[in-house]
């Protein structure tokens, strides 16, 4: 059948006259496999490693929980993750990465607890999938955590051998790093502030690693909600003393707002680009690419087609039709939205949407594993407010895998009104005019006016459902 | 703690006229919250509770910093203690100086927070400026232009009766743009004078309130009424901390005047070859450090000896 498909679409081009997306065909993804994640715990990110070697993704889970916990999840093989442990934190966590950071040849995770005694730890791993309680690396007085550590990334900065901890501090607006000098002992090395000229509130979110100018040694890319541009700190030595910043591109009428960011090599040139979100307020959603041009200058930025409903939140890269190049998967919130774009040409940074799900409200993150062993990418990804966490399984006809050829997926329901977020948050589909109402007007950078960044901001914020008030059509609900 | 025994009693006069009974212990409970000083802690030691010993300088970097006496006491917490406490106000002479004329929350000179192109002040070689915070949140800052073609030296002095951070910003709001260096003087230690080299192309100094590790948006509200946001009858007065006023001279030096003397001559030739060498990688420019590297290539050599000559 999947055969039968790709002779059809590329007998389709050929009369058409063609060439660019024959062979081509739309991506196909399964109905949505979900598990509710045990109250009142609701996610904010995850991380995947095949902890019992049974060839399905296991999952490290992150999330803010009023009861103090994050977790491990056992994938099944079906799309579904089953409880393997919960461990305890002294805070929110936003962020949490893996690594062996005691060189014990486990991997450890490393996470930052929020709060008011904000504190950088890590949970050792001591077999498989299974970890001790947290063991505190730095705190408010010792190597001094910065301000709402929201996000950590893992590297060997100081190109020491070790792994070492680079901190983004969300109300502290800096990046910090820690260096690792043996035995769990982490020494701060660096504090970098950011976004010190806007008038408003940078809010850094999220940091990532990476070589960006092709010198050997790791590098530190932020987003910068609050300023709504992308920051570059360049390692100079195993020194990080400042960065530069990248404003996100006018789209329309607005300038976007910034949620998330990844690298990944968008355009096969062999250095990293960051792709983001671009949250708008005005026109239908877009993702971001900063493109590096090799030496971590992000000066040219692309802008491609997101989410056609809700406020882009997040986006991930990857193959999904075994066709080389990148397509694209990205979630929205207010409604709670995943769509599926397929790369239109590797050369360019544009994608043509094949399907946008509605499910949820917010979708935080997504990312992409062979959930069912049939060698293809699959999506998973959580609703923050609906605490849950899903997959869809690939089903896209590809080359060299054995993907269920030929699942047509369901059409999108059409729009219906609803009572209560309840219902949306069990994936009910509102309309965007009426999704757009709860969004409160804030100035929450604090750079006297309302924005895109604003609403990223609150939305990043948010994690509980939000009380969306549905006016009721004369004659009642439907 | 005086300023919850002040909330209480202001509910139920006795509590203080007569005793401090567990009527007024439920009070405190339910209307301090929040409120830490005093605390346990040195104020300019860093600790995990919120609050610190000394009432006066608790309260001081709490009304500046909230996080102080909500969260955890933590090093920003101690070293503005250390900036900030135990100062009074330290009032500047502005005359002479050319006005800026800000009116109050209107920004005009914000930079990249209202437009590059006419957000900037245009600054002149020999003429002193003076201005005033405009507000605190969203805070005011003043960009000035430094904009040029080739590497100049200027000499730059500030005054200013609030906390100040001083940055050098390279490029335009597009990007990429970079703070080269961030200083933030002590306080009420009088004028600030740095020699330094403006880059090529575009770029901006920034005067904001704050210091090495923050940016101050609380205590240095203007003084007059905002239009667009009038105080409720129950808020309180406008808030300043500090006095709000600054003044800044920029003087437009020979490249190769090293050190600042106005002439370029055999002592700047002499600094130059005790500066000879790569300038270290990896560390934050700092421009109260000699800076000797004429040509802006991360080495002092030969080639800043002919730039130094040729300013002769």
């Amino acid at each position: 059948m999947k055969w039968t498909a790709n002779i059809a679409i590329a007998a389709a081009c050929l009369f058409a006259g063609k060439t660019a997306f024959c062979g081509e065909v739309p991506l196909v993804f399964g109905p949505l496999i979900y598990d509710q994640l045990p109250a009142p715990f609701s996610p904010t990110m995850f991380r995947m490693r095949d902890f019992d070697r049974d060839g399905f993704p296991d999952l490290l889970i992150a999330g803010r929980d009023p009861d103090d916990r994050l977790m491990t999840r056992r994938g099944l093989g079906d799309g579904h993750f089953a409880e393997l442990q919960l461990l305890t934190a002294s805070g929110f966590i936003d962020w949490l990465e893996l690594g062996d950071l005691d060189a014990d040849g486990k991997d450890d995770i490393v996470a930052a607890w929020r709060g008011d005694v904000p504190r950088l730890v890590c949970y050792r791993g001591i077999g498989p999938g299974l970890f001790e309680e947290a063991t505190v690396l730095a705190d408010v007085v010792v190597a001094g955590v910065g301000r709402d550590p929201q996000s950590v990334a893992l590297g060997d900065y100081d190109q020491d051998g070790d792994l070492d901890v680079a901190v983004c501090n969300y109300i502290g607006q800096s990046i910090d790093v820690f260096s690792n000098r043996g035995a769990l002992v982490f020494e701060r090395t660096a504090r970098v502030r950011l976004g010190t000229f806007l008038g408003g509130v940078g809010f850094p979110r999220i940091v990532a690693p990476g070589d960006m100018d092709g010198d050997g040694d790791l590098d530190l890319v932020v987003n910068e909600m609050g300023g709504s541009r992308i920051a570059v700190l360049l390692n100079q030595g195993g020194r990080f003393v400042g960065a530069r910043e990248y404003r996100v591109p006018q789209i329309g009428a607005e300038r976007p707002g910034l949620a998330g960011m990844e690298l990944i090599d968008v355009d096969g040139d062999g250095d990293l680009d960051a792709i983001c979100p671009a949250l708008l307020l005005e026109t239908t959603q877009k993702v971001l690419a900063f493109m590096n041009d090799g030496t971590g200058a992000l000066n040219e930025r692309l802008v491609g087609d997101g989410s056609p409903t809700g406020y882009e939140f997040c986006v991930h890269l990857a193959d999904f039709d075994g066709d080389g190049d990148l397509d694209a998967v990205s979630g929205a919130a207010l409604p709670g939205t995943i769509a599926v774009g397929r790369r239109t040409s590797a050369s360019a940074f544009s994608f043509e949407i094949d399907s946008a799900l509605q499910f949820g409200q917010l979708i935080r993150h997504l990312d992409a594993a062979d959930v069912d062993g049939d060698c293809d990418l699959d999506i998973i990804g959580i609703d923050g407010p609906g605490r849950t966490l899903f997959s869809r399984k690939n089903n896209t006809p590809q080359q060299g895998c054995g993907g269920l050829a030929g699942f047509v997926e369901p059409a999108p329901a059409p729009a219906k009104r609803v009572q209560t977020a309840r219902l949306l948050a069990r994936g009910a589909v509102l309309s965007e005019a009426v999704l757009r109402e709860p969004v409160p007007r804030a100035d929450r950078n604090n750079d006297g006016v309302f924005d895109a960044a604003d609403v990223a901001i609150w939305l990043a914020e948010m994690s509980q459902v939000v009380p969306v008030a549905i006016p009721v059509k004369a004659g009642g609900a439907q | 703690m005086p300023e919850c025994c002040g909330i209480v009693c202001a509910l139920n006069p006795l509590c203080c006229e007569i005793t401090w009974d567990q009527a007024c212990a439920d009070a405190a409970i339910d209307g301090c919250d929040g409120i830490n000083c005093p605390a346990i802690g040195l104020c300019t030691e860093a600790h995990p509770t919120p609050g610190c010993s000394d009432f006066q300088c608790c309260d001081l970097v709490s009304s500046i910093d909230g996080w102080c006496s909500w969260a955890s006491w933590d090093e920003l917490c101690a070293r503005m203690a250390t900036q900030v406490c135990g100062q009074g106000m330290c009032p500047i002479d502005v005359s002479g100086a050319i006005d800026e004329a800000e009116p109050c929350y209107q920004r005009l000179s914000d930079g990249c927070g209202i437009g590059y192109a006419s957000g900037r002040i245009v600054t002149e070689c020999g003429v002193s400026m003076k201005g005033r915070v405009a507000s605190g949140g969203p805070r005011d800052l003043e960009w000035f232009a430094m904009d040029g073609v080739g590497r100049r030296r200027v000499r730059l002095t500030l005054e200013a009766e609030f906390p100040v951070e001083l940055q050098y910003f390279r490029g335009d709001c597009e990007g990429p743009n970079e703070v080269k260096w961030l200083i933030a003087p002590a306080l009420c230690t009088g004028a600030l004078s740095l020699n330094f080299i403006v880059d090529n192309g575009a770029s901006s100094m920034i005067l904001g309130a704050g210091n090495s590790d923050e940016s101050l948006r609380n205590g240095l509200d203007c003084d007059e009424i905002n239009p667009d946001n009038p105080p409720q009858p129950d808020d309180p007065p406008p808030e300043m901390l500090f006095g709000a006023r600054w003044r800044v001279r920029v003087d437009c030096l020979a490249i190769g005047d090293i050190d600042g003397n106005g002439t370029v001559g055999p002592q700047d030739v002499a600094t130059l070859l005790n500066a000879w060498g790569a300038v270290a990688a990896g560390f934050a420019f700092d421009p109260r450090a000699i800076d000797a590297d004429l040509d802006g290539n991360g080495v002092v050599g030969a080639p800043d000896i002919a730039v130094l000559f040729n300013s002769w």
